[in-house]
């Protein structure tokens, strides 16, 4: 027995002997391209119970220029349900000669609270080996203890773009008969699995090559290797549940919202005087959802399995602030007070995101709203935003799958998905170019949907001063200012925006001479180019339609005539169409430019047609017309 | 316009002229509150701060000390919500190592008061609603929000800090996010303490006074013995101050502002003295002679250059072709440049000694120009450190040894009669160059003997950025122009694009070049000079080709994507200076041979304007042969800071040069 336990002492250096970080070693194929090579990386997650596990990670990043030194900063985080425990760190140099290691006076401890955030419990701690003779080798390692099984760590062996991977590992360690779910992204090989007392689940990576990232790719995980884990049974604070199913895992955020719902007496008659007399169900929604934003605001409070579980209705109602899950919930709560049904739902919130993982449950949310479902006329309501219109889902929530909780469980629904109609920009302008070239210009546009959210931000989160401080510095024109702006909205499932803008930008027509030069396209010219110097490797994603179409009129002073009018274009490809006419009426111009995009998927194979689509729209939004003198004029 | 009424001693500008010395007083909310009539409030107006009153008072404790007394109360009305973050407050409060030295936050007060049927209706906040948020090792948070907003409604609060750390009387500033009917600020100050204030900002005061009464204070110091404390009185003239500035409009940032902070209204304070007896005055702040002599004696900053630092001697040892001094010094210098990380570019103070700094490879701003000064004096030179404050830092008022207006160290060494300022904290620096932050007006050498104020002003920094284009006919290829593009970058923006570049490969500034191209350009042999010889400007270069097409007209910008392409200066207005980081100097040459087959029908006009008489000049002289075109375009401004009576000829010279640079040279087919 003495002779076990020895054995026992000496393996309490839980990993794997000294390392060998001379830089040296690694294959010059990992080093090209890259700014970091990670060298080895152990994280293990040891699940003792369903209310227990332990964290232990440990790695090694070598850093091979300025742009890697982010890689050498340590940062982990702990809160009321997870402790961070023995962090160290060494520093080596080029040839794995260790310089200097972490002390832990010089770690760094900060409250994780922002702008936003009232209280929060989430901490973080920081530290950072600042280093300056490139390459050289940092190795951290540090331990959490999870109380309660919930969220769990994902591995994510290659961290970033031009970044690779000498070795990575995942070790997922169970009790026996603990069914351990997971869900493999860009990865092929299933686990090795080895059976003792407990079972062992490994993951590895090893030689990734560091690869660039590409604009409009998809989302990392379809191109970077990841591996989620989740619980099946769980307890968290007293709470238990299991996450097999989403319908099991809507049960659990049922047990956590259970008696959050009940009203104080004077809010309970506020609901009734707003909505007894009304007759439909939309309209009762739309009332209540306005009381909620006239009479609430957003603050966070993120304290333990508050970070999962809504403050009461009651409080809400007192205080008038919550956060996401605290107004999602008093707004469910107001709803059922006036007989309407409604449900919480859980959201992976975020431009370009695609919501959750049907096929593996597991609390990867950062959001949530309300819902209230009524077959076609379901009403989606953002209970964060105190002026958006009911009903509108835009780029932060909608079309994505998101998990409604009914009293059954849960449920995977999708939010709204909007046409190429319904997010518009319709824009008239109106302008007069005198002979000095000065241009004076009356804009009307009309947004809707999605291409609506910047013009309401400007209406409601600025003041007429800050619009035109922002309307002067972000249109492409060489000196102007801004002199007019009026905006009206109709708010509608579909929010429409009329703006109108009046600008004067003088010398936008070059004059000399006996020559005029005007770009007629004023405002709205596409700025997406997408190289051709190296192959595509991932698709090209958009995420939503659009359809803009701008009518120009300009009038230039008389005495010319048009010596060069850019060729009028169209375009019909599978992702998008665009329409340029231009046509000249003694001295007026006129063009009329119309461009469909459609929210799909372009394969690599179609990219080289992608590129000339937008290059030709590049040169397209910034080719003039040309004026010269009428001989015999002076 | 009362701008940088610097320093006044407290005790000796006692008002002549009786003044208002009323305190404000906070009536009860009352509906007539939440109408608010003034000149300042407009649409674009969020918020309104009420009243913003604070006082900073001195009394006697139980510890044989002072305590200081601050109380701060603030009224605000929320117009609407986009002001509802001002109902979430933050206040900073100190902590020593233990309880005597730890600030106590108390008689914490606040509500919220709306109008419900008519009546003003009082939301409590209640005290457990106030958390602690730890913030570092010596400093807390105290955060709370208002319950109950509604747009329209009033939120008031009020507090005491009691402070041991009596030598810091905390500033007021008057000027904010949000309009502001009434800040005041009112101080009493035992005689005993001698006190600087540094008054600053664009909105005169409305009360400004300073006044003293007899007062006597009691201190009790216990024995440990119950009832045998000691109890001292002291009793004198206090010094009593009151500033208040009524309608005080919100502060609006600019763009090329050093920082907002040099201009918003805001008085601080540093203890000057203490006079414990007639015969007994701890003099605090000093002059330059006796703070020079100081910091060389604090351990924190010059003491160890006092050291022989022989661990030094074999560091950064002259080789043979190290043959004269300005070589040795320069390779002291690049040695400390290339083998030290700064960690902290905003720093007076070493943040460990200098042994930890050389064995550590790391350190602040001040460790490592420190540890630069020590091995230069260990290797027999003449150097100092010499301290500054940063552009985003503020201006620092030269005259006063005011320590805390420094943040940054750089270091002075002197050889052959030649003296230069060195910057070891950043690697891409060449050797006696210092970067944009440091031009903040001056610079202060720390030298016992000869404490000299060295100018560091931006109006004096020669910035000159050269570009020359040649065209020529492709001898191969029909209808095809070839040429080569070389530029010579300024050393700031040459440092700009070392910074954007750093880890990175010349071919990602290539990159770059090309997104700005139309794509029917080639471009070939691209080469980036000097991208790691920091003592020199970045020159660029490379060649291209272009198809000109077989048009009957061609049209050609001779500025080839080099001109301004937008103004710099799109705001239509302008309150306070304009502060560009250096003075500008662009010299554009262009040499075109006119395509083959083509004629010049027209040409851009040449052009010349000045700049307010001497300060500048735009000059862009076209000119054409029957074998080619010629562009001299030269853009020049003397100084770098401009009045804002200078804004709109400012923004108009530039809505000049860039209309003049989008000129196009027209070329017509010889038929």
């Amino acid at each position: 027995m003495r002779h076990i336990l020895f054995f026992g002492l000496i393996s309490l250096t839980f990993f794997a002997g000294a390392q060998d970080y001379r830089v040296s070693l690694i294959p010059d194929s990992l080093k090209a391209e890259a700014n970091a090579v990670k060298r080895f990386e152990e994280l293990r997650v040891i699940i003792r119970s369903t209310e227990k596990a332990v964290i232990r990670h440990k790695y090694a990043i070598t850093i091979l220029n300025e742009k890697g030194d982010p890689y050498a900063y340590y940062e982990n985080d702990y809160s009321n349900l997870m402790t961070l425990g023995d962090i160290s760190g060494r520093l080596f140099d080029a040839d794995g000669r260790q310089l200097r290691s972490v002390k832990k006076k010089d770690i760094s401890d900060a409250s994780a609270s922002d702008d936003e955030t009232l209280l929060t419990d989430t901490r973080i701690k920081r530290y950072a080996f600042y280093h300056k003779n490139y390459p050289y080798t940092v190795e951290f390692e540090d331990e959490q203890e999870c109380n309660g099984l919930f969220f769990l760590p994902y591995w994510s062996p290659v961290e970033n773009q031009k970044f690779s991977v000498v070795q990575s590992k995942l070790t997922v360690e169970v009790p026996e008969g603990y069914e351990l779910r997971y869900r493999q992204f860009s990865i092929q090989k299933e686990p090795a699995v080895t059976k003792n007392k407990s079972v062992i689940y490994t993951w590895e990576l090893q030689n990734f090559k560091a690869i660039d990232f590409e604009p409009l790719q998809p989302e990392i995980r379809e191109i970077l290797p990841r591996v989620y884990i989740a619980p099946s049974d769980f307890s968290i604070a007293g709470y238990h549940g299991n996450m097999r199913t989403w319908k099991d895992f809507g049960l659990f955020i049922n047990e956590l919202n259970k008696n959050r719902n009940a009203l104080p007496e004077n809010i309970k008659a506020d609901v009734h005087r707003l909505t007894d007399k009304l007759a439909s169900v939309k309209e009762k929604a739309k009332a209540l959802y306005e009381f909620m934003q006239k009479n609430t605001r957003y603050i966070s409070i993120q304290l333990g399995i508050g970070s999962w579980q809504p403050f009461d209705a009651r409080s809400v109602s007192e205080k008038k602030y919550g956060d996401c899950k605290a107004l999602s919930n008093y707004m469910v709560s107001l709803l059922r007070e006036a007989g309407v049904k409604a449900n919480y739902v859980l959201v992976t919130a975020g431009e370009r995101r695609k919501g959750l993982t049907e096929d593996f449950p597991s609390p990867y949310f950062n959001h949530a709203i309300c819902c209230v479902p009524d077959g076609k006329d379901t009403l989606w309501l953002e209970c964060t935003n105190q002026t958006v219109a009911a009903g509108f889902m835009g780029t932060f929530t909608g079309d994505r799958k998101v998990l409604l909780i009914d009293e059954d469980g849960g449920h995977v629904v999708r939010t709204p998905v909007y046409k190429a109609e319904d997010n518009l920009q319709l824009r008239k302008i109106e302008a007069v170019v005198d002979i000095e070239g000065n241009l004076t210009a009356d804009i009307h546009t009309r947004a809707t949907g999605n291409q609506q959210e910047l013009m309401h931000q400007l209406i409601y989160e600025a003041t007429k001063e800050q619009r035109e401080k922002y309307l002067n510095s972000v249109l492409s024109l060489p000196t102007y200012s801004v002199e007019k702006t009026n905006y009206t909205e109709n708010k509608g499932e579909i929010p429409v925006i009329d703006e109108y803008i009046r600008i004067k930008a003088s010398g936008y027509a070059s004059v000399s001479g006996k020559r005029l030069f005007i770009t007629p396209n004023l405002v709205n010219r596409s700025g997406t180019r997408f190289t051709n110097d190296s192959p595509r490797k991932y698709p090209v994603e958009f995420t939503y339609s659009f359809m803009d179409v701008d009518t120009i009129h300009i009038q230039v002073p008389g005495g010319y005539t048009t010596e060069a009018l850019p060729k009028d274009q169209h375009l019909q490809t599978r992702f998008g169409n665009f329409d340029i006419t231009y046509s000249i009426n003694g001295n007026s111009i006129d063009v009329i430019r119309k461009q469909v995009r459609n929210r799909m998927t372009i394969s690599v194979s179609e990219y080289p047609e992608l590129v000339n689509y937008f290059e030709t729209i590049y040169k397209t939004d910034r080719s003039r017309i040309v004026f010269v003198k009428k001989e015999g004029n002076p | 316009m009362r701008n940088f009424l610097f320093l006044s001693m407290l005790l000796f500008t006692i008002a002549a002229v009786a003044q208002n010395k009323k305190e404000y007083k906070f009536n009860p909310v009352s509906i007539a509150d939440f109408n608010v009539q003034s000149p300042l409030i407009d649409s674009n107006v969020n918020a309104v701060v009420l009243a913003d009153v604070g006082s900073s008072e001195f009394v006697g404790n139980n510890n044989g000390d002072f305590t200081l007394v601050f109380k701060q109360h603030r009224r605000i009305f929320l117009r609407n919500r986009n002001a509802f973050e001002a109902a979430t407050v933050k206040i900073p409060v100190y902590l020593g190592a233990n309880f005597l030295t730890e600030e106590k936050f108390e008689d914490f007060d606040a509500a919220t008061y709306t109008i419900e049927n008519g009546q003003v209706l009082k939301t409590k906040l209640d005290k457990s609603g106030v958390f602690t948020e730890k913030l570092g090792r010596d400093r807390v948070f105290k955060k709370f929000t208002f319950p109950n907003l509604h747009e329209g409604c009033i939120i008031d609060y009020q507090y005491t800090i009691k402070s041991p750390f009596y030598t810091r009387l905390r500033q007021w500033v008057f000027q904010g996010q949000y309009p502001c009917l009434w800040s005041e600020y009112r101080v009493a100050i035992p005689s005993l303490f001698n006190y600087f204030t540094s008054q600053q900002g664009y909105v005169p005061y409305t009360i400004d006074t300073v006044w003293s009464v007899y007062k006597t204070y009691s201190i009790v110091e216990q024995t440990g013995v119950s009832s045998s404390n000691n109890i001292y009185r002291i009793s004198g003239n206090a010094t009593m101050a009151l500033w208040a500035i009524a309608d005080v409009p919100a502060f609006k940032t600019e763009n090329f502002t050093t920082t907002p902070d040099n201009y918003i209204n805001k008085i601080k304070f540093q203890l000057g003295s203490i006079t414990y007896s007639e015969n007994n005055v701890r003099q605090v702040m000093k002059n330059w002679f006796e703070t020079s002599t100081d910091l060389m004696k604090d351990e924190d900053f010059g003491l160890a250059l006092k050291d022989p630092n022989g661990w030094l001697s074999d560091v950064a040892k002259p080789t043979a072709s190290d043959t004269n001094e300005y070589l040795k010094i320069k390779r002291i210098y690049e040695y400390v440049k290339n083998t030290f990380k700064c960690n902290d570019h905003d720093a007076l103070w070493l943040s460990q000694p200098l042994k930890k700094t050389f064995q550590n490879r790391s350190g602040n701003v001040a460790d490592i120009n420190i540890l630069l000064t020590a091995l230069l004096i260990n290797h027999g030179y003449q150097a100092s450190p010499v301290i500054l404050s940063t552009r985003g830092h503020g201006f620092a008022n030269e005259s006063s040894p005011w320590l805390s207006q420094y943040n940054y160290v750089i270091s002075r060494v002197t050889a052959d009669g030649q003296s230069y300022l060195l910057d070891a904290s950043d690697e891409k620096l060449g050797f006696g160059r210092l970067p944009e932050e440091c031009y903040n007006m001056s610079a202060r050498v720390v030298d016992e003997k000869m404490p000299v104020l060295i100018p560091l002003k931006p109006d004096d920094l020669a910035e000159s950025k050269s570009t020359v284009v040649f065209v020529i006919n492709s001898e191969n290829e029909k209808n095809q122009m070839e040429g080569s593009f070389t530029s010579n970058l300024g050393y700031f923006e040459s440092h700009d694009v070392r910074e954007k570049l750093s880890g990175g490969k010349p071919e990602d500034l290539l990159k770059d070049i090309k997104k700005a191209l139309p794509s029917d350009i080639t471009i070939q042999n691209f080469t980036a000079d000097s991208l790691k010889l920091y003592d020199n400007p970045v020159s660029v270069k490379f060649e291209f080709k272009y198809g000109t097409g077989d048009e009957d007209i061609l049209y050609v910008n001779p500025m080839m994507g080099e001109g301004y392409s937008k103004n710099p200066f799109f705001a239509a207005t302008r309150s306070y200076p304009v502060e560009m980081p250096y003075p500008v100097k662009e010299i554009y040459m262009l040499n075109m041979e006119i395509p083959k087959g083509y004629k010049v029908d027209e040409l851009p006009k040449s052009a010349r304007l000045k700049f307010n008489e001497d300060e500048g000049s735009f000059d862009y002289i076209i000119s054409a042969s029957p074998s080619g075109i010629t562009l001299h375009c030269k853009l020049e401004l003397k100084k770098a800071t401009f009045k804002p009576a200078d804004y709109d000829v400012l923004r108009d010279f530039f809505a000049f040069v860039v209309k003049k640079q989008a000129e196009q040279i027209v070329l017509k087919k010889i038929k």
